[in-house]
């Protein structure tokens, strides 16, 4: 199933790969993206739905709520990465990767 | 606790309760990042946000069911699938736009008792809705051409009932 790599998909991509073992906040991605809400919870659904982002719930700190917590698993880093390195690739993201 | 936070707490909540099971981890996770936001108008932007992507997530939920059930590809679909998929839209938005236009008819000799009139009001509005009909169908004729033939034969059904029941019901015999 292709997934629609969109410049503001691409922009996610890249947040990830700035600290790759690190959760984040879907508000912190947010702010550091620019993206509205509208626009990024989709982008993240759409990676969590084709397995390239994992989920997590940050129940750490007591007496606050809990947060979601988002992280690229491998193949998510791997394609992150390669869309990073390959310009080319990603004038022409939508149409040069598909999953499976 | 200000107004624009209220509202955007409620709406999400409401989006947690409403949402599809499969969806419903995302929302819970929008409304508890709700809190970590500072402002108010911005709490309430993102909520607004947040719902707009919940329900995005829920139609392609229920579209990929729908596939399941029909037997389409969930990654598209072929050519004689999305014309039967845009005929059946032109049929469900001709019966919608008719019961509406009943609706409306109805409730009007409610409120305001047309008394003997009802029946010309019923056909002058039945052919406004064919008129409504006829036009959608030039105007989608070229790039929708399924859904116009959906609406088409919906309405010439729909005009043909219609023309029996004035004929049987209102008509001096």
């Amino acid at each position: 199933m292709k997934l629609r790599l969109s410049p503001q998909t691409l922009v996610v991509l890249d947040t990830f790969l700035d600290s790759p073992q690190d959760w984040k906040y879907g508000y912190d991605i947010s702010r550091n993206t620019g993206l509205k809400s509208g626009t990024l919870y989709p982008i993240l659904m759409r990676l969590a739905d084709r397995k390239l982002l994992e989920t997590s719930w940050d129940t750490s700190e007591s007496g606050k709520p809990p947060r979601h917590l988002y992280r690229l698993v491998p193949d998510g880093l791997r394609l992150a990465r390669e869309l990073r390195v390959s310009p080319a690739t990603r004038r022409n993201g939508a149409a040069a990767w598909s999953e499976g | 606790m200000a107004a624009p936070r209220k509202i955007a707490i409620k709406l999400l909540s409401a989006v947690v309760r409403h949402s599809l099971e499969e969806s419903r981890e995302w929302a819970s996770a929008m409304l508890e990042e709700l809190q970590f936001i500072e402002g108010d108008w911005e709490a309430l932007f993102w909520a607004l946000g947040c719902t707009t992507a919940i329900f995005r997530h829920s139609s392609r939920s229920f579209w990929a069911w729908f596939a399941r059930q029909f037997g389409f590809k969930e990654d598209g679909m072929n050519n004689f699938q999305k014309r039967t998929a845009g005929a059946l839209a032109g049929v469900g938005l001709t019966i919608a736009a008719t019961i509406l236009l009943m609706i409306i008819v109805h409730l009007s000799d409610y409120f305001f008792d047309f008394a003997g009139w009802l029946p010309k009001i019923i056909i002058t509005m039945s052919a406004l809705a064919e008129v409504l009909f006829v036009g959608a169908v030039i105007a989608l004729w070229r790039k929708k051409r399924p859904m116009a033939v959906g609406i088409l034969f919906t309405a010439i059904l729909l005009g043909t009932h219609f023309a029996v029941y004035i004929s049987n019901h209102h008509l001096p015999r």
